[in-house]
């Protein structure tokens, strides 16, 4: 099930409690709705920016390699924010455009946080591809890869689509893949995305926005 | 005084080349990581003529190949296809952008850093070619990534 954030309301420069108090009502008002049609997007003219997952579903059983080769695991979302961005390092556009954008946002996250560029393109991508790739953008970034399968269970189990195109005479292919981004809680729990169009405005907004939700939610 | 005519007679000289043929303006290429595998590049074509004019083919002495490629995304899913033939309609221009058209530059051999120029060729439709020099930059990260990119647009 997913909650769209009402995009007015988060203009506004309401308080923690005023926040918390509207988002709680919202929830109440659509939950009959949510019964109904529980799965579908909602999406305001400009196209859903921010989205909640109630419940949101708990991270598990995925083994990658973090870019020094080391297994990132499901230990190692816990105790802290993640934001996760998925990419590939033959994306020369979109890749490289998205992670400038963060490396400019994420100085307003909380230090808590982690940006995890994860690799839809396991097959090209090693950890040592992605470990130059990452560290060219901002070394504090970390970047996963793993094999083949590994991945597409991971991006499966987080409703991430990624998709090879047919190599061409080169033997180049492209992946498409999901743009948006997501958003892991310290407990591993996947509770929310910010969806394309990203600015570093919007980017910082929803992320603290819906942290704020999650951490007065308990 | 001659100083200033020579001026008035080069500008007038360039409107006049300006406005008869098709013209790539604003070359520049995403400077990427150390041995990224691919580049892109980016440009204004113009093409101020009365009739479509079509790039066949892009190159640089300094890149194994060049290919243009179009990016898109909707409903938040990146989709990249390959265009083999790009046409710029008569008075129209196409903008090529991140998350839009853009130039897929393979097998630079000495990755170049920002302030670097690249020399690109556009090879049309008619044996026309141009070239131009393509600075090297790092781009903003912006939202101009994702919209309103890639459009033919009407000529002002």
């Amino acid at each position: 099930m997913r909650f769209r954030y009402n995009r007015p309301m988060l203009k506004s420069p309401f308080s923690l409690r005023l926040l918390a108090a509207a988002v709680v009502a919202l929830i109440v008002g659509a939950a009959a709705a949510w019964l109904t049609e529980n799965i579908e997007l909602t999406r305001s003219p400009q196209g859903t920016e921010g989205l909640l997952w109630p419940p949101p579903k708990t991270l598990e059983g995925f083994a990658l390699l973090d870019q020094a080769g080391a297994p990132f695991t499901p230990e190692r979302l816990e105790g802290k924010w993640s934001v996760l961005f998925f990419g590939f390092t033959h994306c020369p556009d979109i890749c490289p455009n998205t992670l400038r954008l963060l490396e400019k946002a994420s100085p307003a996250f909380p230090a808590d946080t982690q940006v995890v560029f994860v690799s839809v393109d396991p097959e090209r991508d090693t950890p040592e591809t992605v470990a130059q790739y990452v560290r060219y953008f901002d070394p504090t970034f970390l970047g996963v890869t793993g094999t083949p399968e590994s991945m597409a269970a991971f991006t499966r189990s987080l409703g991430v689509l990624s998709m090879r195109t047919e190599a061409d005479e080169h033997g180049n292919y492209s992946v498409d893949h999901s743009a948006a981004l997501l958003l892991v809680d310290p407990h591993r729990r996947l509770v929310g995305i910010i969806a394309q169009p990203l600015t570093e405005e919007s980017v910082s907004r929803h992320y603290l926005d819906i942290r704020r939700f999650v951490e007065h939610q308990g | 005084m001659r100083v200033i005519a020579a001026a008035a007679l080069a500008g007038a000289l360039t409107l006049a080349h300006a406005a008869g043929s098709v013209r790539v303006a604003e070359a520049w290429i995403e400077e990427g990581p150390p041995d990224v595998p691919v580049l892109a590049g980016y440009a204004t074509i113009h093409n101020p003529t009365a009739q479509t004019a079509r790039v066949l083919n892009v190159s640089s002495p300094r890149a194994e190949r060049i290919e243009i490629h179009r990016s898109e995304i909707t409903e938040n899913t990146v989709t990249m296809t390959r265009v083999d033939e790009l046409p710029i309609p008569p008075g129209g221009e196409i903008r090529f952008t991140p998350a839009g058209y853009h130039l897929m530059i393979y097998g630079v051999a000495q990755p170049p850093a920002a302030g670097e120029k690249l020399p690109v060729e556009f090879e049309f439709d008619g044996a026309r070619k141009v070239t131009v020099e393509a600075i090297v930059r790092r781009s903003e990260g912006s939202a101009g990534a994702v919209e309103g990119s890639g459009q033919v647009e009407d000529a002002p």
